[in-house]
């Protein structure tokens, strides 16, 4: 049977990031925001009360789940968050229809495309 | 300095959001470089507001507040309308009262004031009828009757 995803998309931003810097390995918040200003290179920056409060959502819908410490000499504040399975559909959900609007803007914006932008 | 007022305004979320993050907000703070302190004041502070006005419900009560107000305004105001309505209405009633029904009043209080001053004229004018037969009867009584019913003696 057919998962039913559409409640959950389209992804806001934040929460796209947030599970794309999830997708790899578990992550702390201060890690996450790293991942996060990397994977757009620096065009993006959460900050920590953006990135908790989506977290929080995120966590709320299933999306994602508290993760084990790593090393038991970090620093005893950081929490890690882990990308469910869910989470992880309902990503590749948003990322097919992302790939659908980039198919879209190919078709009819070719000066773009051709400038490298898409 | 800046991270005392961090600090302050990590405190000041909501319990449940200060319980679960407020830790984690404090260790970015502290793991993040000098030069985006202000930045991340910026973003606590925004999120202090977020979280108070659109995830704690606070806004339901400020709503609720709001539309009671709004609601004892309007009904103050409907209040105000009815009594000054009312008031209206009473002023054009009376005002109508006062050009059409007055003349006729006018015109009945003539009547009434004339018929009664018409009664009293009679009347006075009846009783000096009465006072003045009174006084014919007792002056001719001792004249014109006889002796015997001056007396009262009834003659054989």
């Amino acid at each position: 049977m057919k998962e039913n995803l559409k409640p959950f998309l389209p992804l806001s931003p934040a929460a796209l990031h947030i599970l794309l810097a999830l997708a790899g390995e578990d992550r702390h918040g201060y890690g996450i925001m790293q991942e996060v200003a990397r994977q757009s290179q620096g065009q993006y920056e959460l900050g920590p009360g953006t990135l908790y409060d989506n977290l929080e959502k995120l966590m709320n819908r299933g999306l994602v789940n508290d993760a084990p410490r790593r090393a038991a000499n970090e620093d005893s504040r950081r929490h890690y968050y882990r990308l469910t399975a869910f989470g992880r559909r309902v990503l590749s959900a948003d990322l097919e229809r992302l790939r659908a609007v980039l198919k879209e803007a190919k078709l009819h914006l070719p000066a773009v495309e051709r400038s490298g932008l898409v | 300095m800046k991270r005392s007022l961090y600090r302050v305004l990590v405190l000041l979320h909501p319990q449940r959001f200060r319980e679960r993050f407020g830790e984690e907000m404090l260790c970015i703070f502290d793991e993040s470089p000098p030069e985006r302190g202000a930045r991340l004041l910026v973003d606590c502070l925004l999120s202090l507001l977020r979280q108070w006005l659109l995830r704690s419900g606070v806004w339901k009560l400020a709503g609720g507040a709001a539309i009671s107000v709004l609601l004892l305004c309007g009904w103050a105001y409907s209040l105000t309308s009815s009594v000054n309505a009312w008031q209206t209405r009473a002023l054009e009633t009376q005002a109508a009262f006062t050009k059409h029904v007055s003349p006729l009043d006018k015109v009945l209080f003539s009547r009434y004031a004339a018929q009664a001053v018409a009664f009293l004229a009679e009347s006075r004018r009846a009783e000096a009828e009465k006072q003045r037969s009174e006084r014919r009867r007792i002056r001719r009584t001792p004249v014109d009757a006889p002796e015997d019913t001056r007396t009262n003696k009834i003659s054989p």
